[in-house]
């Protein structure tokens, strides 16, 4: 009997040491040292010209957390990089959490914010590229709406919810219009509302232009007006300790100088 | 077959089915009233012919009339729940989630009765089953002789036309079989009822049933009154299932019945339950009665004896039969049959031949008396 | 005698506590004090009040859907039912996601089914109702799978008898069969019940998310996890009480003594008269 309890004792020991670690790892600053002595520290655009004097550092290897928009036009940029696409704040608590990475793409200013005051980024943010919300419809536009108005009275219309960056912005730009909006349904993440309107569900849904971009021929999109006076901005910042500092700067030097005209070929604004 | 009878009581249930998936073709008339044992060995088509007429099974060809009504063809079928046959088997089967009383009501209120008459009806079936205390009980509070007794009441609660039996003491323990033996026969004798019961023990068939039908390989390959059959087997499974010796006579007292006149034989009641059925005592003298023993309680002597046998009864050899270790002497008494083992040295030394008059000593103790079923 | 080796404990603790932690670690974290409150908000009740009314509306149906579907299965015998068998496990082992799509390519306003209900004016995508037909979809064959089971080891010779007795296919089914297999059928409906709480993916995908309207708890927790981790704690430690309970019910009712085989009746094994 003696030797079973000591057994289950022993086991269940064991069990709660690997907990252990597990619970402590959470807001743990790790203090590795920097190093490499280029420090991607800036907040200007200056960074490109600094990096072409040396030799072009390869973006190789390195470890990128991005915003879901981002999954198409990041790859095109760098491409032997190491892509982890999500929602910008799962991201943020993947970091917080301790997972490693060199760069961090906000999608918003919110959740970069976010990852700063949880000092899991290392110098300061840059803003490398602006979006803006746009209404579409399915491609034949079986609900005729024409705007962001009345014709979506009484319509399915699908938007993101609060909870997320493009939710709030859809919440800021219905106040700014003075519009009521009576969504059927809010969605979590930009991709689902665009399915639903891609797919025949809804009627109409408010997403990105770069989303719209995608969707191609699959929807109409509608302009907004006054969607661009409050546009989202993303934000890019390297990760502290990150295991490959030289590829982290080329990403971010990458992005923001050749990176740009693509990012506007995809819709996505300039950096303001 | 039992055209011996009075016509109008022939066509109760006849039987003039097959069912080709399991090679079976089967006849059997019965009339109104019999008790029909049915016997056979295993995989003979016992359970074909009871399911044949329980409704479970359909002839793939020939029909099965009861009543003079067809409730089974090719092309009609009476279901099992719109004929008033009961089906009791060796499982008692009772509801888990009903009480005996409930479990007993269940038919007649199947049958169209209301709550409270249902239940009246299953109590007063209990109360004659000797099962009222158990009203209340779940079935897995009974013993296996209780459930099986209840299970016996429920299938009389619906007063079917057909009783039909499937080796209903095959999973009782032998010392409780005696009794559910006797609850039956007290239900049965005395009674119209019509039954037919599949067994493979010969106590069944002596204490319950008139008519023996031997069912081998698919077929009724005999059908007649049990001591006919009895004394004489028509095959050699009847002639196993037998083994013992069966008189019948008439009952003389407590422990003796009467061969033929003068010639008694003493015996034992071997559980006075078995005669102590409903019937009252001053009845059993002149009512029919059977004698069974095993063919080694005989010995035959050659002159008059003494000692503590307290049957000793003339009779003559008819043949003589080697068996292995014993001599299986068949011998003529009181106009019945008997057969008796002996050694081959017995043999040699009493110059033992068919045609000699011996003293067949029988111990009494050896010999179980069982009141016969008897006819209104 | 516990008749398993010694060293079955070791593994036994580990597994324990694999299950264990994680959910105890849940429970550690909930800020206990302000439950109340973070109960008390208008979202929080939408989403306890839309799951629980959904997934009784889904054990209904699934009840009224699964008891006859489990019971032709086991007990039919024509020879295509057994593939029945299979096509019933099917939704078990599809990804949520993948289920939503498929009642989405059925029923959605474009779907093979869908499309003519379009016509006909009737909606399905973003209802209530759809909530419950994804629930269902997905909850279904949890009890048909193990009612079926049941059914098929149980036989039929208690039906038999009924029948021998009088009783009509329908008396047997209501006044037999069902009491009989009572425990298995609780027992299959928490199961069902249990799966159709946790739904999400077919729901979020089918269904939509609107508070209120759609929006049930697992929605709502994936929704806050983003921005209110103490609500989304809060709200998970509550639909863990609510399957808890659930279980706890149908433990409960699948061992009532009918469950019991009646070993000496039916064998007739030890006894006295």
């Amino acid at each position: 009997m003696t030797t079973s309890v000591k057994k289950t004792l022993t086991t269940l020991t064991l069990a709660a040491l690997l907990a252990a670690p597990l619970a402590a790892c959470s807001h743990d600053d790790s203090t590795t040292p920097e190093t490499s002595p280029t420090t991607a520290a800036t907040g200007t655009s200056t960074d490109a010209t600094d990096n072409s004097t040396k030799n072009t550092p390869s973006t190789a290897g390195a470890v990128v957390f991005a915003a879901a928009s981002l999954s198409e036009v990041f790859p095109l940029i760098a491409s032997d990089v190491d892509y982890s696409f999500d929602g910008s704040s799962g991201l943020v608590d993947q970091l917080k959490g301790g997972a490693p990475a060199d760069v961090f793409a906000s999608a918003d200013k919110a959740n970069m914010d976010k990852a700063v005051e949880a000092g899991v980024i290392d110098g300061n943010p840059v803003m490398f590229a602006t979006n803006y919300l746009v209404l579409v419809t399915p491609a034949d536009n079986p609900a005729s709406v024409t705007g962001f108005d009345s014709s979506l009275d009484g319509r399915r219309l699908v938007v993101c919810a609060a909870e997320v960056p493009c939710g709030a912005a859809t919440n800021r730009l219905a106040e700014a219009q003075d519009v009521t909006l009576k969504p059927v349904s809010e969605e979590s993440s930009v991709t689902d509302v665009l399915g639903k309107v891609t797919s025949g569900e809804a009627d109409a849904g408010i997403v990105y232009v770069t989303d719209a971009t995608r969707a191609g021929k699959d929807v109409t999109t509608i302009n907004i007006a006054g969607a661009q006076d409050d546009p989202n901005t993303y934000w890019l910042a390297k990760v502290t300790g990150a295991p490959h500092p030289e590829a982290a700067d080329a990403f971010i030097a990458a992005i923001t100088g050749p990176g740009a005209a693509t990012l506007s070929t995809f819709g996505f604004g300039p950096a303001k | 077959m039992s055209s011996s009878r009075e016509d109008h009581r022939e066509d109760f249930l006849e039987i003039s089915a097959q069912v080709s998936s399991r090679h079976a073709d089967l006849n059997l008339s019965v009339a109104r009233g019999q008790v029909v044992a049915v016997v056979g060995p295993n995989g003979a088509g016992k359970s074909t012919l009871l399911q044949l007429v329980a409704g479970s099974l359909r002839p793939t060809s020939g029909r099965v009339m009861m009543l003079g009504r067809e409730v089974s063809s090719k092309s009609t079928h009476v279901p099992p729940h719109k004929r008033t046959v009961s089906y009791v088997e060796q499982r008692a089967l009772l509801f888990p989630h009903l009480n005996v009383l409930d479990n007993v009501a269940f038919g007649p209120r199947s049958r169209g009765a209301g709550k409270r008459a249902a239940r009246e009806r299953a109590l007063a079936e209990l109360t004659a089953t000797g099962l009222a205390e158990f009203a209340a009980r779940k079935p897995d509070q009974l013993s296996g002789g209780q459930a099986q007794r209840t299970s016996i009441a429920r299938a009389l609660a619906i007063d079917p036309d057909l009783l039909l039996f499937d080796e209903p003491f095959a999973a009782l323990d032998v010392s409780v079989t005696p009794a559910v033996r006797s609850l039956l026969r007290g239900r049965l004798s005395g009674t119209d009822q019509t039954a037919l019961i599949v067994t493979h023990e010969l106590l069944d068939v002596v204490a319950l049933a008139d008519v023996i039908a031997l069912v081998e390989d698919g077929r009724v390959v005999a059908c007649g009154p049990v001591a006919e059959l009895c004394a004489n087997p028509p095959t050699r499974f009847m002639a196993e299932f037998v083994g013992v010796n069966l008189l019948h006579g008439v009952v003389r007292g407590a422990g003796s019945i009467e061969l033929e006149p003068g010639v008694e034989l003493h015996g034992l009641e071997p559980n006075s339950l078995e005669l102590n059925g409903p019937v009252p005592d001053g009845a059993r003298i002149g009512a029919p009665g059977r004698a069974t023993f095993g063919p080694d309680a005989i010995s035959l002597h050659t002159s008059a004896v003494g000692g503590s046998p307290r049957n000793h009864l003339s009779a003559t050899i008819t043949h003589i039969e080697p068996r292995g270790a014993v001599v299986s002497v068949t011998l003529e008494c009181a106009g019945q049959r008997l057969r008796a083992h002996v050694t081959p040295e017995a043999v040699a030394e009493l110059d033992l031949l068919p045609g000699r008059e011996v003293i067949a000593a029988i111990k009494a103790s050896s010999v179980s008396l069982f009141a016969g079923p008897h006819k209104p | 005698m516990n008749h398993f080796p010694r060293w079955a404990w070791a593994p036994f603790a580990v597994g324990i506590a694999f299950l264990a932690v994680p959910i105890a670690a849940m429970f550690a974290r909930v800020p206990w004090s302000q439950l109340p409150a973070l109960l008390a908000s208008d979202r929080s009740r939408d989403a306890l009040r839309l799951s629980l009314v959904t997934c009784f509306s889904t054990t209904v149906l699934v009840l009224v859907l699964g008891v006859p579907l489990a019971l032709v299965i086991a007990r039919s015998s024509l020879r295509w039912v057994r593939w029945l068998r299979t096509l019933v496990t099917v939704p078990m082992v599809l990804p949520p996601v993948v289920a939503g799509l498929a009642l989405l390519v059925a029923l959605g306003r474009r779907g093979l089914l869908g499309s003519h209900l379009h016509a006909w004016g009737i909606d399905i995508g973003f209802t209530t109702t759809a909530v419950v037909i994804a629930q269902t979809f997905v909850a279904l064959p949890y009890l048909v799978v193990s009612l079926e089971g049941a059914l098929r080891s149980a036989g039929a010779r208690y039906e038999a008898v009924a029948a021998n007795l009088g009783a009509s296919p329908s008396r047997v089914f209501w006044h037999v069969t069902v009491p009989i297999a009572a425990p298995a059928i609780a027992s299959g409906t928490a199961l069902s019940f249990a799966r159709a709480l946790g739904e999400f993916g077919a729901t979020l995908t089918f269904a939509g998310s609107l508070q209120g309207t759609t929006r049930t708890l697992p929605l709502e927790i994936y929704l806050l996890r983003e921005s209110d981790s103490d609500l989304a704690l809060a709200l998970s430690v509550v639909l863990i009480a609510v399957a808890i309970i659930i279980v706890a019910i149908s433990t409960k009712l699948s061992s009532r003594p009918t469950s019991r085989t009646p070993s000496i009746a039916s064998d007739g094994g030890l006894n006295h008269v």
